[in-house]
């Protein structure tokens, strides 16, 4: 399958949707490419942050049959991380998922 | 505000939190910091009066049970003792709260168990565990603030949580576990405000039988039988009557030929649910919505205690837009899933249940009689002394102060002030400055039953004046001069006292404009700012339609 990154942002949409349940209404990720995931800019913490890597992870699973780790400390931690926005986590996702 | 929360869990409770404030948007959350469960209750004074839920691993505070979970030889005895221990520290806590909710205790996917064995008496893990929530619930029972919610409920229906999740991020559940959770207890917030719902209104072809009566005759509704729509049905009316008993009342709403549709109900031998099971009904080919409004206008029942059950959309969206205070849920078109979607209405919850709420429906029964003696007799006070109603006069007691706890939570047209008062805040107001308090609470019956305990009024002279504190009336007694007794008693507490006036401010709500009206019609005279006024000049007789005992004094 050949997905595009607007696929992806889809894919990650949905797992906002499902994880703002969980989160206090001020704390709810916006469904926009460039809201913030990481930083001071973004509404959520690191708790809400892994719990939407891992239902991304998830639905990656499901979708593609492949398994990958996105709580990897370096991805998340590192000064460029790909993981800032959620335009940037659709084009990583789209380099790494086959 | 009753909807402050504060969290306490020796795990990651951060989810909880955000299904709460979604579910209720008016809602405070606090949470413990992680793992501090015993530091947390044992605090003096910390969670300024909120309601505390305390969800916890059964083996971080009853330690002996990490033996049971190791499947070592554990002690019974001292599983049971340290219970009891932490039923004495949760009782402590509660005495500062406004509630407590614990979470009963289960055992997680990980645990190894015994197997065959598991409900054997000293070894089983299940066995023990049984034991430790029926003792913990019996050395919490009589506290009534204190309730133990059911996690079984919350994580039987749920998906489980991803392990990678547990381990990341210390939730040990799924969302929809929380999910569950944050909905039992809303609910449990709703019924503790006297919010909850307290009538469910019914249609009938396909609703409550399979096919349309009008058609097919008697005979040719599908309920009960050897076919499992039949049986879908007949179970769906199981579960209705089931939360008769617990004092929700049914009513029917339907377009059908009234004589038809009662035939039925009466005579249909599968039907379980009869006449008698109904508080009333609306039969006939009006428009739904004017029904359900003029149903609830003889029940005394507001639009938002009502939730309305119909197959047809078409006709729920027109009830959902015409009256939008009634709850209408989106409801399945397999009659199969009728009594799940029934149980997931998450809105029926009950504070505590009453001989009063047992008997609700039989209640309306009766009053539907009186109604009928009513449209008979000539003027109010013929029919009024028609109905022999004699009233009973008691002080606060120990038999009565649940369903007066009851009737401060629940009651919304005829409440002077709404003061929401937990049992504790009942006695606390009575016991300071005693001398000058004074508590009536009022029972009805008449010839065609007991109404049950249905008023309360509280007095206290302040500065010579007698200040109506409460005012309470359940509206099943309205309209009948219970209301002008209970004024009456106001005036006999005011001559006791040599007081000179008497003074009632009353607390608009959107729903107690009757109670305005009580006071505007009465001798009482509106002064200012929703305080009505009346001297102690008049002689002030109790109405003579009631036979009065007073047991008091």
């Amino acid at each position: 399958m050949n997905y595009e990154n607007e696929n992806f942002i889809e894919l990650i949409y949905g797992s906002i949707k499902e994880v703002n349940k969980q989160l206090a209404p001020e704390n709810h990720l916006k469904l926009k490419v460039n809201e913030y995931l990481v930083s001071e800019k973004s509404p959520i913490d690191s708790l809400g942050l892994i719990t939407l890597l891992i239902h991304i992870e998830g639905e990656i699973s499901k979708n593609f049959n492949q398994n990958i780790n996105l709580i990897e400390e370096e991805l998340i931690t590192e000064v460029d991380t790909p993981f800032e926005t959620i335009g940037s986590l659709a084009e990583w996702l789209k380099d790494n998922v086959k | 505000m009753l909807n402050k929360y504060h969290l306490i869990a020796d795990f990651n409770i951060e989810p909880l939190k955000g299904f709460i404030l979604n579910l209720d948007r008016e809602a405070e959350v606090s949470i413990s910091p992680y793992g501090q469960v015993m530091q947390e209750i044992y605090k003096k004074e910390v969670f300024d009066n909120k309601n505390v839920i305390l969800w916890t691993f059964i083996q971080s505070v009853i330690p002996s049970f990490s033996e049971v979970l190791n499947l070592n030889k554990y002690s019974e005895k001292n599983c049971l003792q340290e219970v009891k221990k932490y039923s004495e520290a949760i009782i402590n806590l509660s005495k500062k709260q406004k509630f407590v909710f614990l979470v009963s205790w289960t055992l997680e996917d990980s645990i190894s168990s015994y197997g065959l064995l598991d409900w054997k008496p000293d070894i089983g893990v299940s066995y023990i565990l049984a034991k430790i929530n029926i003792y913990l619930s019996d050395l919490l029972s009589k506290y009534n603030n204190i309730f133990i919610l059911n996690s079984n409920y919350w994580i039987q229906n749920a998906d489980k949580v991803a392990p990678k999740i547990w381990y990341a991020t210390k939730v040990p559940y799924s969302p929809s576990v929380f999910d569950n959770a944050a909905k039992d207890i809303y609910s449990s917030y709703l019924a503790l405000n006297g919010l909850n719902k307290k009538i469910i209104i019914l249609d009938l072809d396909n609703t409550l039988w399979g096919g349309v009566v009008g058609e097919l005759g008697i005979e040719g509704v599908n309920i009960g039988g050897h076919n499992f729509i039949g049986e879908a049905y007949q179970e769906f009316q199981r579960a209705l009557l089931a939360l008769s008993n617990k004092g929700i009342q049914l009513a029917i709403v339907s377009k059908n030929d009234e004589i038809v549709a009662l035939e039925v109900i009466q005579e249909h031998d599968a039907m379980v649910l009869r006449k008698n099971n109904f508080s009333g009904w609306k039969i006939n080919w009006k428009d739904k919505a004017s029904n359900i409004k003029a149903l609830l206008d003889e029940l005394n029942l507001g639009t938002s205690s009502a939730i309305f059950i119909d197959d047809s959309p078409i006709e729920r969206d027109w009830v959902k837009k015409s009256l939008p205070e009634v709850l209408v849920p989106d409801w399945p078109d397999d009659p199969a899933l009728y009594v799940r979607a029934l149980a997931e209405l998450n809105c029926l919850h009950t504070a505590t249940i009453s001989n009063e709420d047992r008997n609700r429906t039989k209640m309306y029964v009766a009053e539907r009689q009186r109604k009928e003696i009513k449209k008979n007799k000539v003027s109010l006070d013929d029919w009024l002394i028609s109905l022999n109603t004699k009233v009973t006069i008691h002080a606060l007691n120990n038999n009565n102060i649940k369903r007066v706890t009851q009737l401060f939570n629940k009651t919304n047209q005829l409440n002077l002030k709404t003061r929401r008062l937990s049992e504790k805040e009942i006695l606390k107001w009575l016991n300071e400055n005693k001398q000058n308090k004074k508590m009536h609470i009022i029972e009805v019956e008449d010839r065609l039953g007991s109404i049950g305990l249905v008023g309360i009024i509280s007095l206290e002279l302040v500065n010579k004046e007698v200040i109506i504190e409460d005012f309470i009336l359940s509206c099943r007694a309205m309209g009948r001069k219970i209301e002008h007794l209970m004024l009456s008693l106001a005036y006999i507490f005011a001559k006791e006292k040599e007081a000179k006036v008497i003074k009632a401010e009353f607390i608009p709500t959107k729903r107690n404009r009757p109670t305005y009206d009580i006071f505007n019609d009465s001798i009482f005279k509106y002064s200012k700012d929703n305080i009505f006024l009346s001297k102690i000049d008049a002689q002030i007789n109790f109405p003579k339609e009631l036979s009065i005992e007073n047991k008091s004094i």
